[in-house]
């Protein structure tokens, strides 16, 4: 998680890059360095094609957002994280309300970091698991637009999960 | 550089509509929209009635039928009366549902392959639930990487051959493993419970599965399936790979 320790200045390790993440909805700039920000599959495209400039505009992604995925690629970079700091690190990263989970869904999917992808999913189904209908929609915010009909039809469907529900 | 500014759905912070009356979905007519219809106007002025106390609509109708010399004028009126209040309703549940509709599309920003992949990190029957959340989710949750690892595993057994079968055949082609069985209670030891993986190299070898052995030594709660749930997995003499089977019983003390 902590920065890269000074004593790496040696002569065999080139300058240590970085790059500066912006997020377009909020301006805010992050800079970070490459090799955390390659843990991107966009972003590394982007580097790879040499069509990255000194600053690298992310659109939809605000900055909060964009700060949680920076600490994500952090911790992920650091090759003296081990397997269970890693893991206390990301439940910290995807403790969160639901409609940052779904930002962060879809920033770890536009920015094509699997792990994130991975964990935020994971913890959205999670929010759900074992509950019925009404309380997905409450947790989810969602509203009820079937049909009675529709909705009969579909319990029905399966009628073996609902049983003992209202 | 601005190659990140190609095809991303919007991210914004979505307005969170916690109190449904605080409403900040409301579409505001453009205000160069065409002239209303004629027939909106007089809807829009009828609707006003809804604010009067009922008695006066009462009162209203009586004497408007009692301004009728003939019966079947009278019948002829109420049945209209009827009609339209039906019409009305009708039409107002539809637009509420049209709004509910669209408010999930703001509330739930995942597109569909997202949703799918979420669900598919669900149990069978949670995704059974997702499914009667509303109609987005039914339609995500009919997508087979639902159920390409089938979890029917439960405290009570309620899932039958059908619904194995069923969900197996959901899968389809894209299915991984299958989970079964009972899992123990929140008050029983974890371990009485035992785990039997099979693997089905494909589709020939489920038939050496073995079932009804393991079934047997699940006492009185055995549960109601047989081998023939798996017998839809036959169909699939393409299914490539392995599909892992899991079954899940409880043990006698």
């Amino acid at each position: 998680m902590a920065s890269a320790p000074e004593n790496e200045k040696n002569a065999s390790a080139p300058e240590k890059k970085t790059l500066t993440l912006k997020s377009m909805i909020n301006n805010e700039e992050f800079v970070v360095d490459e090799h955390v920000a390659l843990q991107s599959v966009t972003i590394k495209n982007m580097v790879d094609s040499d069509c990255a400039g000194d600053v690298i505009p992310v659109p939809t992604i605000s900055g909060e957002i964009l700060a949680l995925v920076i600490e994500y690629c952090k911790n992920h970079a650091n090759p003296s994280a081990s397997e269970d700091d890693l893991k206390k690190a990301d439940a910290g990263i995807v403790a969160k309300d639901i409609y940052t989970l779904i930002d962060l869904v879809l920033a770890a999917n536009f920015l094509d970091i699997k792990g994130l992808l991975e964990v935020t999913s994971q913890k959205i189904a999670d929010s759900i698991k074992d509950l019925p209908h009404q309380d997905v929609r409450e947790i989810f915010g969602v509203e009820n637009d079937y049909t009675p009909e529709e909705e009969a039809a579909v319990r029905a469907e399966h009628d073996w999960a609902f049983e003992g529900f209202p | 550089m601005d190659a990140l500014l190609l095809h991303c759905p919007s991210m914004a912070k979505r307005p969170c509509c916690s109190s449904p009356t605080e409403s900040p979905l409301v579409l505001n007519p453009s205000p160069t929209a065409p002239k209303p219809d004629p027939l909106d106007r007089l809807l829009e002025s009828f609707l006003g009635l809804s604010d009067l106390p009922s008695l006066s609509l009462d009162l209203s109708l009586d004497r408007l039928l009692e301004s009728r010399p003939c019966d079947s004028d009278q019948d002829d009126m109420i049945d209209r009366v009827m009609r339209l209040g039906s019409a009305l309703l009708e039409a107002g549940r539809r637009s509420a549902r049209k709004r509910a509709t669209f408010h999930n599309a703001v509330v739930w920003a995942l597109p569909p392959d997202l949703t799918i992949k979420v669900f598919s990190m669900l149990d069978t029957q949670s995704v059974c639930y997702a499914a009667a959340t509303c109609t987005f989710f039914h339609k995500c949750a009919s997508d087979p990487l639902c159920y390409a690892n089938i979890d029917l595993t439960a405290v009570v057994p309620r899932v039958n051959n059908v619904v194995v079968s069923t969900m197996i055949q959901r899968a389809g082609k894209v299915l991984q493993s299958i989970k079964l069985g009972l899992v123990p209670g929140p008050t029983a030891s974890p371990e009485s419970s035992q785990s039997l993986v099979y693997t089905i190299r494909n589709s020939v070898d489920a038939s050496g599965f073995s079932w009804n052995d393991k079934r047997s030594r699940q006492g009185k709660e055995s549960s109601i399936l047989t081998r023939s749930c798996l017998s839809s997995l036959s169909g699939d003499s393409d299914a490539p790979g392995t599909i892992c089977i899991i079954v899940s019983m409880p043990i006698s003390p």
